[in-house]
């Protein structure tokens, strides 16, 4: 009889936790996410109605810590590329290549604007529910965070797997065409975004004989190929004989990827506090 | 259908109805079904009435991820597909009348919003669906394939589109559609049929983009009664535009601060808006934006903030709604011509769907008042009204006193090598219960209800709380102990269990949160890791336990996330952890050090790096429906694709175990026919139960039981086919040597399987492994044989009786009801048992309880059912008026099943279960009663008397045709009855379904199914398949063939013609069939050729597969044409004759009369049909083996067969000569594989054909005896003359005919016994043919009579023995001579008319010949001197008439009778003297 008196004294407390937690704890996390969350999609530099005009440019010196024999100066303008200059050393003749973005011609990086709508989304979600709202279940806060959680895990994966395409992909993608003069036939470039750097992979291509003794093998998708892979593009076999990759920090990119993981924690730490007292409710004595 | 098998599931639902939180809602164009999806990747289908009464149907399972859209899929008529989406990028094409999955696919990207639209080019229509999502562009996708065909993107500021409309503008013929972007941009393109028609992939830019500065849009509507207005409501406003130039008309705000979620046009004045929370408002438009009137436009440009419309009305919420966890979804959905309602429908989270109807309110005036939801439903609701409750797997052992509800099932495992269910439960203990018993009374009604703690069953206690998950490790991997059971629980802890003692053994308390998933380590971990299982806990802590130490020997925790994904990686020694949030931990597990951490793509690779390297230990935890998702897939595609196969091996294991130690004493194998699978549909839910029927399994199990039965019946068959007289496929062999007859042919086959076993590639390791594994271990065999401790019962039996039992139609033909009850052993269901349907890739249709239940009719239903008992109308019969395609697969499954319980000695479901029971008084409830009324008062006797004698009485009836029966003896009768009841269950199901029903509500099996199990692996459902097909094919009639040929026939393939023309050999035509030249069609047919040997594999290699057209990629359409070759090659075989002209109506037997084919325009393009059907026929049986078309397939072999069949249909088409080549190709090694074929067991693939080749060689003989005969000798000729030429090199052809001689001959035999006169008006070219085939040394030592018996009954053929030399008379008036030794022939010309006799003197000298048409007999000496023998090895003997003599005819006693053969022949006294002795006794006598 004790035990059972102890147990339901146990229950009220408990009971008078979860209406706190409910009630006073979860609009405080809510608040504190929903904080962090408008502080990242600041970074996230928006040409909206509000700011007309165009968003600011930033230039971007993309390089690598070994071998420099490409460069390239990359401008981003919100979440698109507008300027890109591209220096090339041959590795055969030491010839230096430059090519630069046609003046009329932006190259949006899908990334940024995938990321930037799953926050604003998940942000959304979070201002339905203000302080005026009132939480009756535990239920309902772990399905809305889960609904939060699944926008900023969105938001996170975009920047950090970044898309894998296939050779004739990369060459079928309208950047090659975006240059001026126009790449060489034997050059795929490519651009996107790994974790907070922006990088870029120039690859260089040699035509596969047809009398080639190589046994042709067409490389799947990947974010990076490396040399050897081989693809076939209209009527030719090509090989990757060298890739090129140079990358640079964006420091924007880096606090919105440190909000992510922070807002992520704390939307779990919430859920795991709630299903804590759920799996005690759920339970019944036998 | 899931791969080959026929696989069908039972549902236990339970009580409480599966978690359905509404994320999205469809209604059907034809306003009769409402499709939800839900969070879990559910889809509901419920039925609506025409009062608006709902009712759900079926639960659709396939998805693993939230469903994010629902569109309707084709344009409408009686097809009513819809298309899904879920939030991880799969798309599923439904078939909302049976729940099929026609077609599914799977994007990188996530689609939130789908349309359907419609491109008419030319008279061409095409559905395409619109889809848009989490990427900026809009994606147009085929509506039947789900290919993506193009997109259509932006070039100004393009984003994610938010939502978007069709517009359709009769004024300018134009199609626009129009969407609005994330960022408040208005983008329009112009979709005409021109875009369509091109089929580029080039994208399609906008014609327009205009910021409107409407900040998160949620929904987009055009105004169809207008078609100039366009409403977008956002969060927070809702405003209207003209959807010419989008100006702004008005705008209104949103109610006390609520959020709207979307809304649309009610009519061409009034809108309804809906807010989160489920209220709905409908406003008046202003006149400024209604172009009928005169201020339309009059605002635009000016400030629209003061113009407020006013609320007209609200709708109003349910006042006592259950709590909801996330905001409703609300669809407003206006019917096309034919429906008329105008529906509000909301689903909330509780699977709760409300209905208002706006028609009724919107001509009332009548302001702020507000309107009454119609009807409101929610999943549980429709489970609480059902009486009996909808059963749970173990309901009867969890009732719990002073609670009406039973303890939930919280976990359960299915161990199929004992037949036992483990379930663990709320309260922490565990049941072990044999399935088929629970399921039995759960859902049949019998003596077992009124028994307390049946079925027997051990009950394990140790877990304070909720039992989480199971795992019987032994299953998954040999290594582990049988006895092993473990369990994890809320209470943190892991208790090792013994399940045959029953005991704890040991509990692991080393998690600090419940526990979520047991794992089994992949093969190749180190030899400690082998011995343990892992265990994943909410605390996102895993750990390694070892069953052997009883210790932990690893423990992984501190993960940041839930643990998503765990992945081995044996050969580092790693275990690889995969959190919900995408990073990835790698611990060692030996030292239980962290490794290292990922994220992004490196947890990416490192993931994809332990696919690699162990690709069957990936298991998925997060979601439930994955985990459902990946148990099907896996189901499908390992355990169900090679079911038979595997089950022979299991067989071949046993009966060579057997055959060493003790013949008879057949080892326990596992039982496959039988699968339970436990799903949740939400992590939270309790079980529910899936029983998955395997009905060849069931079919092989049953005759293998039957064969290895010790002492098989009391009778010997030849009196049961005395008695019944008409059962020749029951005991036709002797029982002693069936057995043996069965292991040989058993054994054979599993042979042939396990040579294609290890030569395939393709095969799953894993499988191939378990199978070396379980023929090398002996140990492991035995272990499987050991039962558990609980009661022993017939787990065959019992799955078949529970089986037949929910499958008959009850209630539609009383006397065979009682026939099923009393003499098969069959039980009545409680209520209607919800049968499920597969389809491909792990799809799967489950029908809720109560599905059948006419909505609204459910009260009175239930008022009904209380006192009339259970077994009321609804029972039983309701899976035969629900889909096409459950009835195809239940009457497939049934009929086949009946065949093979008909071919067994007295299979009776009665006796085998609750042997040790007391016997009990009838069968409680009052269904007995109600029966009694019309049979016979005997009938109450035998319930209660002993049921087999009694048997009789009641088929008194029925039994009295055959009063050969009545002398036999009681126990034969019995058997008798039996097997005549089986027979009556199948045929009703085969043929009187449709008038029993009647036609309105019987679904008629779909032809194209059956069409597919044509030439099925198992035999007894292949017999069915045919059977069914070819009964349907007669029910619907002239018309209905007709209609079915129109549907087909453009799928047909077309065929080049040079392919199969005459005059090419069949050399010729292999080499150019196998030319890489011949390209199109081909690979075409190669494609859709796997389809039919297996639809999942071909699942996986379809993008491989080169594009030819458009359609070819698409799964659906490939099959279809397959299916069209069989489809229209039965009809052409089968009924070709008749849609003909009628006076091609008598088959005729002259060549010029052949029919015509089956051509239903009466112009000249008539033939193409038969033409076509043929060629692809051809091409299938001729097209040499390849990768994608294996020598021995399903469709090579339906080829094979339908070309048999319809050979006189075919004939005028093809090329005979290549085609019987091929067959004989087929069949020549027949003897070998086809000599033990009596049982319905599956063959091997080779033998399957060989015996269709030879099955199809026959009928084309007897079809025309003619051709077939001269196209034999032809080839014959032609073989002998290049052999003749070339002796050194052999080409295939030649050996095929050298090969095939044994086969050749067989038919020869079959024409010479069926068709004599046909094979007389050929004999020499006969002779021809035995002459080749027969060996020239073997008939000279033993003589033709023993050689080939056949031939020498004909009074024309005669053979000397000792100058081997055979006479034959031919058709012309010719004799040809043979020489056996030299094998030359030679033709002497005698008489006008055809020979009637030829007879050899005894010494040799003389032969006499008779032709009756011209009267005469003659006589010629023949050369038997030692010279002249010499003479003729070179040239050819002198022949001289020496004598004719005139003889008075002699009439045959009726024209045209097989008589006119045996008119006279001559039999020679002495070496002078010959009698002529005519039919009529007459005789002649001459001397030479």
């Amino acid at each position: 009889a004790t035990a059972m008196a102890a147990s339901a004294a146990e229950r009220a407390v408990l009971e008078e936790e979860f209406r706190w937690l409910l009630h006073a704890e979860v609009h405080a996390v809510l608040r504190q996410l929903q904080d962090i969350l408008k502080e990242a999609s600041l970074r996230f530099t928006l040409p909206g109605p509000s700011t007309e005009g165009p968003a600011k440019q930033e230039n971007f010196i993309l390089g690598s810590c070994g071998t420099d024999q490409v460069k390239g100066v990359l401008t981003l303008q919100g979440d698109a590329l507008s300027q890109a200059d591209v220096n090339l050393k041959m590795p055969r003749n030491n010839q230096l290549l430059h090519f630069a973005f046609r003046e009329d011609k932006q190259w949006k990086l899908q990334q940024i604007q995938d990321a930037r709508n799953h926050v604003s989304q998940a942000i959304y979600l979070l201002a339905n529910r203000d302080e005026s709202y009132q939480f009756k279940t535990g239920a309902e806060v772990l399905k809305l965070m889960d609904a939060v959680m699944l926008q900023l895990t969105r938001a996170r994966n975009r920047l950090t797997t970044p898309a894998t395409l296939t050779l004739p992909e990369i060459a079928a993608s309208g950047l090659t065409r975006m240059f001026a003069p126009t790449l060489p036939s034997d050059l795929l470039v490519n651009v996107y975004i790994n974790l907070n750097k922006l990088c870029l992979t120039v690859y260089q291509l040699h035509t596969l004989q047809p009398t080639s003794t190589k046994n042709f093998r067409p490389a799947g998708g990947a974010v990076l190929h490396s040399p050897g892979a081989m693809f076939e593009w209209g009527s030719q076999r090509l090989e990757v004989s060298h890739v090129h990759k140079v990358e640079c920090v964006i420091p924007w990119l880096n606090d919105a990827l440190v909000y992510f993981t922070v807002s992520l924690q704390l939307c779990q730490q919430l859920k795991d506090k709630i299903s804590v007292f759920s799996s005690y409710w759920s339970s019944r004595p036998f | 259908m899931a791969g080959n098998s026929l696989v069908l599931p039972i549902v236990l639902w339970g009580r409480k109805a599966p978690t359905h939180c509404i994320s999205s809602i469809l209604l059907t164009d034809d306003g009769g079904t409402i499709v939800t999806g839900c969070h879990d990747g559910q889809i509901c289908l419920w039925d609506l009435s025409e009062e608006l009464e709902v009712n759900p149907r079926a639960l659709l399972f396939g998805h693993t991820a939230a469903i994010t859209c629902l569109s309707k899929a084709c344009a409408s008529g009686d097809k009513q597909y819809t298309v899904s989406a879920s939030a991880n990028g799969e798309m599923c094409l439904w078939d909302v009348n049976d729940g099929r999955c026609i077609e599914f696919t799977k994007l990188a990207c996530t689609h939130t919003g789908i349309q359907f639209y419609q491109f008419s080019v030319g008279n061409q229509r095409e559905g395409r669906l619109l889809c848009h999502g989490h990427y900026p562009e809009i994606l147009v996708v085929d509506a039947t394939s789900l290919e993506v065909l193009y997109s259509l993107v932006s070039k100004i500021s393009p984003d994610w589109i938010s939502s978007m409309s069709i517009i359709r503008s009769h004024r300018t013929q134009e199609d626009t559609v129009v969407a609005l972007s994330v960022t408040g941009i208005l983008k329009v393109w112009i979709v005409t049929s021109e875009i369509s028609g091109l089929q580029d992939t080039e994208p399609i830019f906008e014609e327009e983009s205009k910021p409107i500065y409407c900040q998160n849009c949620q929904s987009l509507s055009f105004c169809a009664f207008t078609q100039r207005s366009l409403l977008v409501v956002c969060s927070k406003y809702w405003r209207v535009f003209d959807a010419g130039d989008y100006s702004l008309l008005c705008s209104g705000p949103s109610e006390d601060g609520q959020t709207w979620t979307g809304g649309d046009f009610v009519s061409a004045d009034k809108v309804i808006i809906w807010t989160e929370n489920g209220q709905s408002y409908i406003y008046k438009l202003p006149a400024s934006c209604l172009p009928a009137s005169d201020s339309f436009r009059s605002d635009v440009g000016k400030a629209v903030e003061n113009l407020i419309p006013p609320v007209q009305h609200s709708l109003l919420d349910q006042k006592d709604r259950e709590l909801v966890i996330c905001p409703p979804v609300t669809r407003f959905f206006y019917g096309c011509k034919e429906y008329l309602h105008k529906l509000l429908i909301q689903g909330d989270s509780s699977g709760r769907l409300s209905i208002w109807n706006i028609a009724d309110i919107a001509d009332k005036q009548e302001a702020n008042e507000g309107l009454k939801t119609t009807t409101c439903i929610s999943l549980q609701d429709a489970f609480d009204k059902l009486k009996p409750c909808p059963a749970g797997i173990i309901d009867q052992l969890s009732v719990i006193p002073n609670s009406n509800e039973p303890l939930k099932v919280t976990a359960s495992v299915y161990i199929p090598a004992h037949g036992r269910l483990v379930c663990g439960r709320e309260d922490g203990s565990i049941i072990i219960v044999p399935a088929t018993q629970t399921a039995i009374v759960q859902l049949l009604q019998g003596e077992h209800m009124l028994r307390r703690g049946w079925p027997p069953h051990r009950t394990l206690r140790g877990h304070r709380n909720k039992v989480t998950c199971l795992l019987y490790p032994h299953q998954v991997s040999a290594r582990y102990d049988q006895r092993y059971l473990i369990s994890g629980g809320v209470d943190f802890s892991v208790i090792i269990w013994d399940i045959f003692s029953g005991e704890m053994k040991h509990i692991f308390c080393v998690h600090g949160g419940e526990i979520t998933q047991l794992l089994v380590p992949p093969e190749n971990c180190s030899a400690r890791v082998q011995h343990c299982v892992c265990s994943v806990a909410s605390d996102h802590s895993v750990g390694l336990l070892s069953l052997r130490e009883k210790k932990c020997i690893m423990l992984a925790s501190r993960h940041l996330f839930p643990i998503q994904v765990i992945k081995w990686r044996p050969s580092d020694d790693y275990l690889v952890v995969g959190c919900t949030d995408g990073s990835v931990c790698v611990w060692q597990m030996d030292t239980g050090a962290l490794d290292r951490c990922a994220m992004g793509i490196t947890a990416v690779e490192i993931l994809n790096a332990c696919d690699e390297a162990v690709p069957a230990a990936v298991d998925s935890l997060s979601h439930p429906a994955v985990n459902l998702k990946q148990a099907m897939t896996r189901r499908s595609l390992a355990a169900l694709k090679n079911m038979a196969h595997h089950k022979l091996q299991t067989l071949a294991t046993n009966l060579l175990a057997s055959e060493a130690s003790d013949k008879g004493n057949l080892p326990k194998y596992s039982h496959n026919s039988l699968m339970v699978q436990a799903i949740k549909t939400n992590l939270t839910d309790p079980d529910i139960h899936v029983l998955f029927f395997d009905v060849e399994a069931l079919i092989i199990q049953l005759l293998t039981e039957e064969a290895s039965r010790p002492n098989t019946a009391l009778i010997s068959p030849e009196n049961l086919q005395k008695a019944s007289g008409s059962s020749d496929k029951g005991g036709s062999f002797l029982t002693g040597k069936r057995a043996a007859v069965l292991f040989q042919q058993v054994k054979e086959t599993i042979k042939e399987n396990i040579k294609e076993h290890l030569l395939d590639e393709e095969e799953d390791e894993e499988e191939v492994m378990r199978q070396r594994r379980e023929e090398s271990d002996p140990e492991y065999r035995a272990s499987k044989s050991k039962p558990l401790t609980l009661l022993e019962y017939n787990l065959t039996m019992d799955t078949a009786k529970l089986f037949m039992s929910c499958l008959h139609a009850w209630g539609l033909n009383e006397v065979l009801d009682e026939v099923c009850l009393d003499r098969l052993g069959m039980l009545k269901p409680h209520c209607t048992v919800s049968f499920g349907l597969l389809s491909r890739g792990g799809h799967m249709s489950l029908m809720l309880p109560g599905y059948n239940q006419a909505a609204g009719k459910l009260l009175q239903a239930k008022a009904e059912a209380g006192r009339k008992g259970p077994a009321t109308e609804s029972v039983g019969k309701g899976t035969y008026t629900v889909s096409r395609a459950v009835t195809t697969q239940h009457l497939l499954s049934i009929i086949s099943l009946a065949n093979t319980l008909m071919s067994m000695t007295n299979a009776t479901f009665i006796g085998d279960h609750m042997k040790k029971g007391p016997t009990r008084p009838p069968r409680p409830g009052t269904p007995d009663l109600s029966k009694a009324r019309d049979s016979p008062p005997a009938s109450s006797n035998i319930v209660q008397g002993q049921i087999k004698q009694a048997a009789a009485p009641v088929s008194a009836r029925s039994a009295a045709d055959h009063s050969g029966s009545a002398s036999a003896s009681p126990a034969l009768r019995t058997c008798f009855l039996v097997n005549e009841g089986w027979s009556q269950l199948a045929a009703m199901h085969c043929v009187m379904l449709p008038d029993l029903l009647g036609l309105g509500k019987f679904r008629p099996p779909l032809l194209e199914m059956l069409a597919r199990r044509w030439q099925d692996r198992c035999l007894e459902v292949r017999e069915a398949a045919q059977a069914l097909l070819l009964a349907e094919l007669r029910r619907i009639e002239q018309a209905g063939r007709k209609e079915t040929i129109d549907t087909w026939a453009p799928y047909l393939p077309q065929y080049m013609d040079h392919v199969i023309s005459p005059g090419v050999t069949a050399e010729a035509m292999q080499t150019m069939a196998a030319a890489p030249d011949a390209s199109g069609p081909e690979a075409k047919v190669q494609e859709e050729e796997h389809d039919l040997v297996d639809d999942d594999i071909t699942t996986g290699c379809l993008s491989s597969v080169p594009q030819m057209k458009k359609m070819s990629t698409s799964y659906e359409e490939r099959r279809k044409q397959a299916t069209a070759i069989v489809l229209l090659g039965v009809i052409g075989a089968e009924f070709g004759a008749e849609i003909e002209p009628p006076k091609l109506l008598t088959r005729p037997r002259s060549s010029s009369q052949i029919p015509e084919g089956f051509g239903l325009t009466s112009g000249g393009s008539n033939y193409s049909l038969a033409r076509h059907t043929c060629k692809a026929l051809t091409f299938l049986l001729l097209q040499p083996p390849s990768p994608k078309l294996p020598p021995h397939s399903t469709i090579r072999r339906t080829a094979i067969d339908l070309i048999g069949r319809g050979f006189t249909v075919w004939e005028p088409y093809m090329d005979v000569s290549a085609v019987l080549m091929g067959l004989l190709e087929l069949c020549a090694d027949a003897e070998k594989q086809l000599a033990n074929i009596t049982m319905g067991l599956p063959l091997s693939p080779a033998a399957d054909s060989a015996r269709s080749a030879r099955h199809a060689l026959s009928l084309i003989a007897t079809a025309r005896p003619p051709a077939f005969i001269t196209t034999i000798a032809k080839e014959v000729h032609r073989h002998t003359a290049l052999a003749a030429n070339t002796q050194s090199q052999q080409s295939i052809h030649t050996t095929t005919l050298a090969r095939a001689k044994g086969e050749i001959l067989r038919v020869i035999e079959i024409l010479i016994e069926k068709m004599p006169t046909d094979v007389v008006d050929l004999l020499v070219e006969v002779m021809d043919i035995i002459m080749y085939c027969l060996e020239g040394s073997l008939v000279k030592k033993k003589g033709l009579q023993e050689c080939f018996p056949a031939i020498c009954r004909f009074y024309m053929v005669s053979y000397y023995e000792r100058s081997h030399r055979i006479a034959v008379g031919a058709r012309h008036g010719s004799v040809a001579l043979y020489d056996i030794r030299t094998g030359k022939c030679q033709t002497i010309h005698g008489h006008k008319g055809p020979i009637t006799a030829v007879s050899f003197a005894p010494d040799g000298r003389y032969l006499a010949t008779y032709s009756n048409t011209d009267s005469h007999i003659s006589f010629w000496q023949m050369n038997t001197s030692l010279l002249g023998s010499i003479g003729m090895l070179n040239s050819a003997p002198q022949l001289r008439c020496i004598k004719t003599y005139q003889v008075p005819p002699v009439q045959p006693a009726s024209p045209g009778s097989h008589n006119a053969l045996r008119l006279a022949r001559l039999i020679w006294t002495s070496n002078r003297n010959v009698i002529l002795m005519a039919h009529d006794g007459k005789e002649h006598r001459f001397m030479v």
